[in-house]
């Protein structure tokens, strides 16, 4: 009975049972009201027929004076023959009532008593219907009179076995009916039930189907009713919600992408700690992977700090906080809405490079004030002696105005350089590419560097495939390149030392190593050398005099990158080191084209 | 709420289905007064035995009956009803006589003598005229014409017929005029309507096979005794019929008799109206062409029982008049009064069966 299926087939029976019991119930009502008119009418003409059969004997055999006692006298032939008229038990009774006569043996009595008084109550004819040892029986009376005299009473029973057969075979028939009826009921109910209820059961495998995310499950229907109607709207309605699930996932991919397209992590959280939305920052700063709430940063407590000041009420906290080997921004602010409710968000900056780049514009300031403040020194200090002690000796004097000249000439170096790099910082260079045979440039580079090296009796050498490519890239920029490589190897190099320069190609770049045996570079100074204003220990340097502001590799990463080159560097202490320059070779057909 | 009302509907039903077999309209053992149903009982004003015998005619005045009189109802007697019920013996042979009929002027009866064949197991019929004083007989047909002993009179002439021929014969001045059926027709009941001209009859048409008895019409105004005659078929399936005025008969249906009354134009019916339906056998018109008399017998089974009904045409009201007897005669109509005689077969004496007639006065509401 909870199911639709039992309810359906428990109403079905009902009023299958309801139908049949009415219709049973009209068709034996119907039966015998129908028996019992006809009955009346058949005992109605038989009543005349034994009336008319008696006044006639009467009027044939007696005469008015006697009449009554003739028919006493005569009752039992009459009775015997309207019993053979009628088709009916016949009993005559006198005007006191007292029976007279009977069709039939008077040991088998029956009894008319109360049809017989209320005929003489009423003087009219009246029926009765009895049920005799289960047969059913009409029993009728009427007065008898004749030329107005009345004489006595006719009474009649009319067998209605015609009727009780009748309603036996109907009933019979009914119960069978009604047994085949409620099995073929069941059979048919089962049948259509399943036939009906399938439109009900795709509607339920299809939510299912639904809520398991498949939002493509249509249910097919082709009756125009109304499991039809049903259908249709359901159909709508996955159509429907299938779009809107597909909008909110694309807007969702899109705020998820913006996400993780940000450079910070981002952690937005409830007010009772749950995580609304997090991206994949949050896994490289804190190593947790979609964390559900803010009390799974156990390590990271500065979260919760700032979580439960927003949560007391803080509107706006920045904080920094060492982390993981880096230094992280906090800043936390509340969501608000006026919808929603209040939520928090919380921004985690990664500002290691920021505060390395500042640490090293800090040591860059404070070496280039160091390197500007020694000429300086110098400089003043030979003329104040010049000057306080008034040197006439043309020696020192010459040699006074030598030292200063040397730190006018290095002061100049420095400050050209810095320029150099604040140029390189503020604007794209303008280069101006060629094709160029890699080849010369180098050995351009080379005879000028042998000057640089002559006086610390260094040798640089230089090795080169005869038929290295020709690159595009522009030539001054390429050469201030090597030069810088090269100046480097120098000044780290011992006196007596060998700088090897090999130039190779393979089958798209151009590879130029520089190989010195100098003091070499540390593995830790080897990831920021690179780095503008680094600069290697100082007094690590085979070169007196010519300490730089840590930009010579700066610049000639730089110019690498703006060639689409790469630059790598291998180097062991007190070993030497050897310094590689990949540069792509020139697609001569988009030069041709560019440059035609 | 729901299963409170199913639950009660449930009993209800429960209740309907158990008291299903009660009469539930009629109680039992309790006495109920019959007053809906219509009393067909008519009146009958007197109901007397006149004398032994089958009633056969009655004359013109209403004075005299004709009756199949002797032992065993073989002879012709003449009852006077105006002279204390004197009878007078009009034919007496060894042979057989019926179908007696008087003529429009009484003064001359129709009469059928039957003898039978000793070759062919049946009987042969001739049609006899006898002055009613008993003066002279007259054969009206020849002996070797074996006609159907069915005939109907023609004012004081009588039409009766044989094999194909219809014979309208003048007993006076013994002329005969013969007229060819288009058929040999097995009649049962003949009647000439001398106003229209017309010949009805009842008859089963010996060349098919069926044994239903349809109505014929001939009509003989300038008709020609020398051209075969077509007969009009009016209506089949015919127990009885009558004309008065109107045409009556009783038709057959499926399982009861009908009496109709038909409209006529010429030899077609222009209409029908059906005045009564039930167990009928046989019709008679009275000179009130309103009122009929008919017989009906209890029920299919037992046709030998037979009432006699009034019928009022007009209001269409039938009236019983007497018990179910067994009848032995038609019913003869005085055609002055509400009046008619019917004789009754009583049971017999001696192993002889005895007829007795009877005469009854009824009164038309």
């Amino acid at each position: 009975m909870s199911t639709y299926r039992g309810r359906m087939i428990f109403y079905n029976v009902f009023l299958y049972f309801i139908t049949v019991s009415l219709v049973f119930f009209l068709i034996i009502q119907g039966c015998q009201v129908y028996f019992i008119t006809r009955a009346k009418n058949e005992v109605t003409a038989y009543k005349n027929d034994a009336l008319l059969s008696i006044r006639q004997d009467l009027l044939l055999f007696g005469n008015k004076t006697d009449i009554n006692d003739a028919f006493d006298e005569k009752s039992q032939e009459f009775t015997k023959t309207i019993a053979s008229i009628v088709n009916c038990r016949v009993l005559l009774y006198d005007t006191e009532t007292n029976l007279l006569a009977d069709s039939q043996s008077l040991m088998d009595a029956v009894d008319l008593t109360k049809e017989i008084q209320a005929t003489e109550e009423n003087d009219a004819a009246v029926f009765s219907l009895r049920d005799i040892n289960g047969e059913s029986y009409l029993y009728y009376s009427v007065p008898l009179s004749i030329d107005n005299q009345k004489i006595g009473y006719l009474g009649m029973t009319y067998a209605m076995a015609e009727m009780d057969d009748l309603i036996d075979k109907i009933i019979f028939l009914l119960i069978i009916s009604f047994l085949i009826g409620i099995i073929f009921l069941f059979v048919f109910t089962f049948a259509y039930v399943n036939y009906f209820i399938k439109p009900i059961k795709d509607l339920t495998h299809i939510s299912t189907e639904l809520t398991d995310g498949n939002y493509n499950a249509y249910i097919h229907y082709n009756h125009h009713d109304e499991i039809g109607d049903l259908t249709q709207v359901f159909n709508k309605m996955v159509s429907h919600v299938s779009s809107s699930i597909e909008q909110l996932t694309l807007e969702r991919e899109r705020l998820a992408s913006v996400l993780a397209s940000l450079d910070d992590g981002l952690l937005s959280l409830t007010r009772d700690g749950q995580v609304l939305a997090s991206n994949e920052k949050i896994k490289t700063y804190f190593n947790i992977i979609h964390p559900k709430s803010i009390y799974e940063f156990s390590h990271q407590t500065f979260l919760k700090d700032i979580f439960n000041a927003l949560r007391d009420g803080q509107k706006h906290i920045v904080k920094e906080v060492e982390s993981n080997n880096m230094t992280l921004l906090l800043i936390g602010s509340p969501i608000l809405g006026d919808d929603i409710a209040e939520n928090y968000l919380i921004i985690i900056r990664n500002i290691t490079a920021t505060r390395q780049l500042q640490h090293e514009q800090h040591k860059f300031i404070s070496s280039v004030s160091h390197e500007l403040r020694t000429p300086l020194t110098t400089i003043i200090g030979y003329t104040d002696f010049l000057i306080r002690r008034k040197i006439v000796d043309l020696d020192i004097l010459n040699h006074s105005h030598q030292n200063i000249h040397d730190e006018g000439q290095r002061l100049l170096r420095l400050v050209d350089e810095l320029l150099t790099v604040n140029s390189y910082d503020q604007m794209e260079f303008n280069y101006h590419k060629t094709l160029l045979n890699l080849n010369e440039l180098i050995i351009s580079v080379v005879d000028q560097m042998r000057f640089k090296a002559k006086p610390k009796n260094i040798e640089i050498t230089y090795q080169s495939n005869q038929d290295i490519p020709p690159i595009f890239g522009d030539l001054d920029r390429l050469k201030q390149m090597f030069i810088n490589i090269i100046h480097n190897a120098i000044k780290y190099s011992d006196s007596g030392d060998i700088i090897k320069i090999l130039a190779t190609s393979d089958e798209s770049t151009v590879n130029i190593s520089i190989r010195d045996y100098g003091v070499g570079i540390s593995p830790e100074e080897l990831d920021r050398i690179f780095n503008a204003f680094y600069r290697i220990d100082e007094d690590r340097s085979r070169s007196v005099g010519e300490g730089g502001a840590g930009l010579g590799l700066y610049l000639v990463k730089q110019i690498v990158n703006k060639h689409n080159g790469t630059i790598g560097i291998d180097s062991v202490i007190n070993e030497g080191t050897n310094l590689t320059v990949s540069l792509p070779i020139a697609d001569q057909s988009v030069f041709s084209e560019v440059n035609p | 709420m729901k299963t409170k009302t199913m639950f009660l509907i449930l009993c209800c039903s429960i209740a309907i289905l158990l008291t299903g077999c009660t009469s539930v309209f009629i109680h039992k053992n309790e006495p109920m007064v019959v007053d809906d149903v219509q009393d067909t009982l008519g009146t009958v004003v007197s109901y007397g035995l006149l004398t032994t015998g089958i009633v056969q005619d009655i004359s013109s005045d209403g004075n005299q009956l004709l009756l199949l009189s002797g032992s065993p109802y073989n002879n012709i007697s003449l009852l006077n009803l105006t002279d204390s019920g004197k009878l007078v013996s009009l034919i007496n042979s060894d042979k057989t006589e019926e179908n007696a009929v008087f003529s429009m002027d009484k003064k001359n009866i129709f009469y059928i003598e039957s003898t039978e064949k000793d070759t062919e197991n049946s009987n042969q019929y001739q049609l006899f005229s006898s002055t009613v004083d008993k003066s002279s007989v007259v054969a009206i047909s020849a002996s070797n014409e074996n006609i159907n002993p069915i005939f109907c009179l023609n004012g004081n002439s009588v039409i009766y017929s044989y094999d194909q021929t219809l014979v309208f014969a003048d007993p006076l001045s013994e002329e005969q005029t013969k007229y060819t059926l288009d058929k040999n027709y097995a009649i049962h009941h003949l009647l000439y309507d001398s106003k229209t001209q017309i010949l009805f009859f009842l008859a089963n048409n010996t060349t098919e096979e069926s044994s239903m008895n349809n109505l014929y019409a001939i009509n003989f105004e300038n008709q020609s005794s020398s051209k075969t005659i077509v007969p009009v078929l009016l209506a089949d399936n015919i127990v009885d019929f009558e004309y008065q005025g109107s045409l009556y008969y009783i038709q057959n249906r499926n399982n009861s008799r009908a009496i109709m009354k038909a409209e006529l134009s010429g030899t077609k019916i222009s209409a029908t109206h059906e005045l009564y339906t039930g167990n009928l056998s046989t019709l008679k018109a009275t000179n009130d062409s309103n009122i009929l008399l008919f017989t009906k017998y209890i029920d299919q089974n037992n046709q030998s029982l037979r009432s006699i009904w009034v019928l009022n045409v007009q209001t269409e009201k039938a009236q019983q008049l007497t018990s179910p007897q067994i009848l032995d005669s038609e019913i003869i109509v005085n055609p002055n009064q509400n009046i008619f005689y019917f004789s009754v077969e009583d049971p017999p004496v001696s192993g002889i069966p005895v007829s007795s007639i009877i005469r009854v006065e009824y009164k038309i509401e």
